[in-house]
């Protein structure tokens, strides 16, 4: 995780960082279908049954495909997990809208706004994709080695989104000087948490959705708004 | 390990609470050591030195020991963010000096045991959706006291009446919670974090909206 937004890895980079695909190289056309439908059937077992429970062989079978196929398109479990969380981490740049939210905010209303926007696409996986937001906030959070720190917590993407975003305000002289980007950036992502993991046990309606985010935007917007405790002006 | 065991401590069937805490604490150093999917009863009982029979006087599983070691990481976790004082502070500065010296305990709590809070906050949600409760409990807990203090500012019009302030006690936990966590995922150390996040707490429910720029 970079310390400071500016030494941020660039988002493309992110993504693109990850391991070195082994295997077989992907044949074009057919091929390419089969190893994205065996994803797709791991993003639904892994959710439901959690990555070290579930087996090839389960991914297989519900992919429509021997455990034979499997293995000719992934060396491992292990490289399915390395897919799946690729995947899953495109979804969510994807459902951020993360290019319109990085677009450099005139004013202090613009920033307000996007950082809604983000609450509110956040809470909107509870609902639209239950199975990423839990691989993405239950499974990648467990795996503990390098890969896992550098790829599959989402959170750290999105906290340098918003860090990134809090200093174009900085740079523009029009939020508080005294702002750290990083820490205020997991903070705000920080407090979608309970919202989320609330979601992702009981569910969660619409009046729930516009409650937590509204609740976040009020903290946020006197949170940048504010003077600090030094005084120091915005 | 303490030096004895008091008669309180005594439980039914010869079975002790000092023996109960010694297999929870030797299940926590296999679960995180070899991780929990990858270890087995055996392995509990081989790194405390009894036997299963002595396991099995405790516990009826792997999975039964799991929601003990799990009760224990978050028990540990609730005795130092949940504070009834800070419910009753008298003002700002006594709420966030209070919210500052929690954020303190609980990074201590994390220098303490990194392997355990990592263990009961990451991974063990991995391992049964269920003991997301336990995260989500705690949060919950936190936000009560923070909301018992936040309504009395919004009666003495610091707030605005608008926020959920249930929804914004728990935030305000999971912040906390955040704070003394990230550092088990990456550089940036607990200090880092706590002081920026005291002043952006602070400053955002401090008072009304500043004039805009």
């Amino acid at each position: 995780m970079p310390s400071t937004p500016s030494d941020a890895v660039p988002l493309v980079a992110v993504l693109e960082e990850g391991p070195a695909r082994r295997g077989r190289p992907p044949q074009p056309g057919l091929s390419e279908t089969r190893r994205e439908q065996i994803v797709s059937s791991a993003i639904e077992e892994f959710a439901e049954r959690g990555y070290e429970a579930t087996t090839a062989a389960q991914v297989a079978k519900r992919a429509g495909v021997g455990l034979g196929t499997v293995y000719r398109y992934f060396d491992s479990k292990r490289e399915i997990l390395d897919q799946v969380m690729e995947r899953c981490l495109r979804e969510l740049i994807d459902v951020v809208d993360a290019p319109a939210l990085l677009e450099p905010p005139e004013t202090l209303e613009s920033l307000i706004a996007r950082i809604r926007d983000l609450a509110d696409a956040l809470f909107g996986l509870v609902e639209d994709s239950p199975n990423v937001l839990k691989l993405l906030m239950v499974e990648a959070s467990a795996i503990e080695d390098e890969l896992g720190r550098r790829v599959m917590r989402g959170e750290q993407v999105l906290a340098g989104l918003v860090a990134e975003v809090l200093e174009h305000g900085i740079l523009g002289g029009w939020l508080r000087k005294d702002l750290d980007p990083n820490a205020v950036g997991h903070s705000i992502i920080a407090l979608t948490w309970p919202g989320l993991l609330r979601g992702l046990r009981v569910g969660q309606c619409a009046a729930d959705r516009a409650r937590y985010t509204d609740t976040i935007v009020a903290l946020v917007s006197f949170g940048l708004c504010r003077p600090g405790t030094d005084g120091q002006a915005r | 390990m303490t030096l004895g065991v008091g008669a309180d401590d005594r439980v039914a069937g010869g079975r002790s609470a000092e023996r109960r805490r010694e297999l929870v604490q030797a299940a926590a150093q296999v679960f995180v050591a070899d991780g929990y999917a990858n270890c087995g009863v055996a392995d509990i009982v081989a790194a405390l030195g009894v036997g299963h029979g002595t396991f099995y006087n405790y516990f009826t599983s792997k999975r039964d020991v799991l929601d003990a070691v799990v009760d224990h990481g978050f028990e540990l976790i609730r005795e130092r963010i949940v504070d009834d004082a800070l419910g009753r502070s008298a003002d700002l500065d006594e709420f966030f000096d209070r919210y500052r010296h929690i954020v303190d305990r609980l990074h201590e709590l994390v220098r303490q045991e990194p392997e355990l809070i990592r263990f009961v906050v990451f991974e063990a949600p991995s391992i049964d959706p269920v003991l997301i409760d336990r995260l989500l409990g705690v949060f919950g807990e936190f936000g009560d006291v923070a909301a018992e203090f936040l309504a009395s500012g919004v009666r003495s019009g610091d707030l605005p009446g608008a926020v959920d302030l249930g929804v914004a006690g728990e935030a305000m936990g999971s912040i906390l919670l955040a704070s003394a966590v990230f550092p088990l995922h990456g550089p940036a150390t607990a200090e880092d974090l706590a002081a920026p996040l005291v002043d952006f707490l602070r400053s955002g429910i401090g008072g009304p909206v500043a004039a805009r720029p």
